[in-house]
């Protein structure tokens, strides 16, 4: 038996998995999500400045299709809480893969919100070059995007033609799937042109960001779904993520059930093996 | 690949599954054969396609793999050609009325671009130096400052903090950091490694007072000096770990231990939401179960 459950298939522990997340979502078990100090002081930072004339915010969407179910409801959820309070907001991609991915989100959120496109927000697509862009910006946006992604002139859009750098907007957000946040925007962006910038990033990446915030390079952090869940409770629109918060408690409870089940027998395979050697040594010796 | 029975199974059973949810779906009027629902059932198929892998590999799984890195690939060459190659430079160059003098800026990297392509042409491929030495001394010139300044420089300061002014919670970090190089010397003294005590009671120790510091809500900032001054001395391997600096390494190992289970607890949480992305795809836009 215990041999027998120390080498069980992987696909019976993948099934396991796929049943408890399945069955979570099913037969959803309503859990309490508290917000955390990283997740807020994002979320204060674009409460303050609402009310603010001409208040911007830029979004750099900085991931691809394999990070949306983490950082999309995060993006959702910005844009709507910029929108309910009147305040700009302008869309950026240094990824190519988020172009269709950003396009949806502000779409989707300023249909609800019936905002204007050229007049509420904006979004500018992807440029190449990462590092040199964000330079670029610092020191002339209009120069960095000439036209938006739809070709209107930034020079003319009333949403952008206030912004002359990038130190103009009140507060950066990036998405970042990968090493985009410490790599490009807290070395160039926040510490040569003093931006105020928020992240939210992966699950995976998160641990990386966190000496950031120690510093103050990063104001706050949305890490994964449970940040992206925790966004939604702030903006109090329940999405993805929230939904999400129940399976992935499921998933996290057969897990730690499965450590602690591998654990134990581990341990009690390894006392039988010692007593088996021992009384083998008395036998040898008699 | 398909004389591995797995494999035969993995295709049959998932292409059976995607096949009859189908046509169920198709049947009961939720998918419409529109160009919405063919995409539904296109991103369905192969969503189960890919996670078939995880019985056997199998032809659906390889299918779909090539699809994807495909689609991506076309994807971002159309993107990077329409929004950039084309945006950027070849308008500017040639349906613009902007003067050379005005176009320079964009016809010598232009030139360094093509320098670089020259690589593939053996009898030029020492044009493509030219490109190099120039996106290294570039590279250089612009990350070596902004690098020291910001992945430095900004992190000495609140890593030092706590040493500069002491409070209630950083006694405690002092009192507890002197325990544990205690604790590790007496182990190392004891033979540890051959009791198992060094591989759980230190790390469990560790995490005690990290639980402490988080409750508490205090010494967190002191916790991360002693933690970066104990694995800086485990990596110092220019003397010897042995008696104080060998307890202070190795609380150094349990600080870096923690740190990877965190790491891989994050990992794992995030590799669970890639699934819950999918899942609920299939369970809500292809099969309509889920009440949203």
């Amino acid at each position: 038996m215990i041999q027998k459950l120390l080498n069980i298939d992987r696909r019976w522990i993948f099934l396991f998995i796929f049943v408890g997340v399945a069955a979570a979502m099913l037969f959803p078990l309503p859990l309490p999500i508290r917000p955390s100090s990283d997740v807020k002081n994002v979320y204060n930072t674009i409460e303050s400045i609402k009310g603010k004339p001409n208040a911007t915010v830029l979004l750099s969407f900085d991931y691809g299709p394999g990070s949306e179910p983490e950082l999309q409801p995060t993006a959702i959820s910005i844009i709507r809480q910029c929108f309910r309070n009147n305040i700009k907001v302008v869309g950026m991609a240094l990824w190519p893969d988020a172009v269709g991915l950003a396009q949806a989100a502000f779409d989707s959120v300023s249909r609800a919100e019936g905002k204007e496109y050229g007049k509420d927000w904006t979004f500018l697509g992807y440029k190449t070059g990462s590092v040199t862009l964000i330079l670029n910006m610092g020191e002339d946006f209009h120069g960095a995007f000439n036209v938006d992604y739809r070709g209107n002139k930034t020079s003319e859009m009333p949403v952008t033609q206030h912004i002359a750098k990038l130190g103009s907007f009140d507060y950066v957000v990036t998405l970042a799937a990968g090493k985009t946040i410490d790599g490009v925007w807290v070395t160039y962006a926040v510490d040569r042109y003093r931006i105020k910038l928020g992240g939210a990033t992966t699950a995976v990446t998160s641990p990386d960001m966190f000496p950031y915030l120690q510093s103050g390079q990063l104001n706050g952090l949305v890490s994964g779904l449970a940040g992206a869940a925790e966004y939604e409770t702030l903006v109090k629109t329940q999405g993805s993520a929230t939904r999400g918060m129940q399976p992935q408690s499921a998933a996290h409870l057969i897990i730690i059930i499965s450590i602690i089940i591998g654990n134990t027998m581990y341990f009690v395979q390894r006392r039988r093996d010692r007593r088996q050697s021992v009384s083998g040594n008395e036998e040898t010796r008699s | 690949m398909m004389h591995n029975p797995g494999s035969r199974t993995a295709t049959f059973v998932f292409a059976g599954i995607f096949l009859a949810l189908s046509i169920w779906q198709l049947a009961a009027g939720h998918i419409a054969l529109t160009a919405d629902g063919l995409g539904v059932l296109t991103a369905a198929g192969l969503t189960l396609a890919l996670f078939s892998f995880l019985y056997d590999d199998n032809p659906l799984f390889k299918i779909a793999e090539h699809l994807y890195v495909g689609v991506a690939a076309a994807y971002g060459l159309a993107l990077v050609w329409f929004q950039v190659i084309l945006a950027d430079l070849v308008n500017p160059i040639f349906f613009s009325t902007a003067t050379i003098r005005q176009l320079w800026v964009l016809i010598v990297p232009s030139v360094l671009g093509i320098l670089l392509i020259m690589r593939i042409v053996p009898k030029f491929s020492w044009l493509s130096r030219i490109s190099f030495s120039y996106v290294v001394g570039f590279g250089a010139g612009i990350s070596i400052p902004a690098y020291i300044a910001s992945q430095l420089l900004e992190q000495v300061h609140p890593t030092l903090a706590p040493a500069l002014g002491w409070d209630g919670g950083d006694k405690f970090i002092l009192i507890a950091a002197v325990v544990l190089i205690a604790v590790a010397y007496l182990v190392s003294r004891r033979g540890g490694g051959d009791l198992g005590m060094n591989s759980w009671f230190g790390p469990t120790l560790l995490s005690v007072v990290f639980l402490i510091c988080y409750f508490q809500g205090v010494g967190a900032a002191s916790l991360v000096l002693v933690g970066v001054a104990a694995v800086l001395f485990y990596f110092f391997f220019s003397v010897e770990h042995t008696g104080a600096v060998g307890a202070i390494s190795r609380v150094g190992i349990w600080f870096l231990m923690i740190a990877f289970g965190a790491s891989f607890g994050f990992t794992v949480m995030a590799r669970i939401s890639l699934l819950i992305g999918r899942m609920q795809f299939l369970l809500g836009d292809w099969l309509h179960l889920l009440k949203i």
